[in-house]
């Protein structure tokens, strides 16, 4: 692409409010604000979109990944590299946090076969929510699995169908087999003072983490 | 036969939870449901945007911040089409993925475009920290905002 790069060729900038930005300095420095990120992960229709919509400032918005996956396997053409194409959704919400920390919440996409997509999204992640359906428990099966084995914060919280909660959080805690690092909770999706009480356990967990990791670092 | 019964009582009033099995290895899987899957649409028409471009040089995540430079104000009115939207839209900062939901591009086009005019020097960037569960700080400001909402 080409574009016009005279530097004094731009009088217009001149009355245009600052936007020197920089991508070094400390976070309270800059006139950009940093990006943080948490995923809400959960099976289909687990209330992912719904529990993004309870804290964001903005309406969840909705972005489209076109995805193609390489699938090695056998068809009537004999052994071949099949590619697909997928469109998947990923529902997505913003809360400013102050002037130079904006939290953005992501659903992930529902299915473990978007595996690979997972690992671009999260990426650079601060923690995850796990939403659990206890009438579709093991809907949520992959998402445990999935975070299990990232070196990441991430709590469950099992989310209240009308106020119906028929199992103990032991009970369910049991049933997913986590760890007892693991928070578990329940959390009304819909609401945005249990939202927030969920991602509040979230950040919990994660300091006590980054804590205890700085102190074992500094030994 | 005592257990047993205790157990059906159980079960009467809940229905039990399937436990989870073992985790196996991660495969490329094709099972599970169609869940969040859109119909699959033509995704060529986007992807001319970027000359079939699906990667680009520039560090850009979903969550990375963009907003027009000096340099970009001055260059918009020669900026076509989307690299024009994106560009008005950066008036204000915002994320690569608000840029993808806004103007309805698929993430990897927004990504590619606007690591074009960062390239370009259009826009300036704000990069996602590397290890942000590790960084004290930030974990206690964040913590602080969400406990004010």
């Amino acid at each position: 692409m080409a574009f016009a790069h005279s530097e004094a060729s731009a009088p217009a900038a001149a009355a245009a409010p600052s936007t020197s930005t920089s991508t070094s300095g400390s976070p309270g420095e800059r006139s950009t604000p940093i990006p943080v990120k948490i995923v809400v992960a959960g099976g289909f229709g687990v209330g992912k979109t719904t529990m993004v919509g309870a804290i964001s400032e903005i309406p969840p918005l909705t972005t489209e990944a076109a995805m193609t996956s390489l699938a090695t396997g056998i068809d009537d053409r004999g052994a071949v590299d099949t590619k697909t194409t997928t469109t998947v959704a990923m529902d997505f919400g913003r809360v400013t946090i102050d002037r130079s920390i904006v939290l953005y919440i992501f659903g992930t996409p529902g299915q473990d076969r978007f595996g690979f997509m997972w690992d671009d999204l999260i990426t650079g992640a601060l923690g995850a929510i796990v939403l659990v359906d206890t009438r579709r428990i093991d809907d949520c099966f992959p998402a445990i699995d999935y975070f299990e084995h990232r070196d990441l914060p991430f709590v469950v919280a099992v989310n209240r169908f009308d106020g119906q909660h028929p199992h103990e959080l032991g009970e369910i805690r049991e049933a997913l087999d986590i760890s007892p690092e693991v928070p578990i909770v329940t959390t009304d999706a819909r609401a945005k003072e249990a939202v927030k009480d969920t991602v509040l356990v979230l950040l919990d967990q994660a300091l006590a983490r980054a804590i205890a990791r700085s102190r074992a670092a500094g030994q | 036969m005592s257990p047993s019964f205790r157990n059906d009582r159980q079960r009467a009033n809940t229905t039990r939870l399937p436990t989870r099995p073992q985790p196996s290895p991660p495969t490329q899987g094709h099972g599970g449901d169609v869940g969040d899957v859109i119909e699959d649409d033509d995704p060529v028409r986007p992807f001319f945007l970027t000359g079939g471009r699906t990667r680009t040089d520039q560090d850009i995540a979903f969550e990375t911040i963009v907003i027009i430079t000096e340099r970009g104000q001055a260059a918009q009115a020669r900026l076509s089409f989307e690299l024009a939207d994106i560009a008005l839209l950066a008036r204000s900062p915002l994320s690569v993925a608000e840029v993808s939901a806004v103007l309805k591009i698929p993430i990897t086009v927004a990504r590619v475009l606007c690591g074009d005019l960062v390239a370009a020097g259009v826009l300036d960037r704000s990069m996602p920290l590397v290890n942000p569960s590790d960084d004290v700080d930030l974990i206690k400001r964040l913590i602080h905002g969400v406990r004010s909402l």
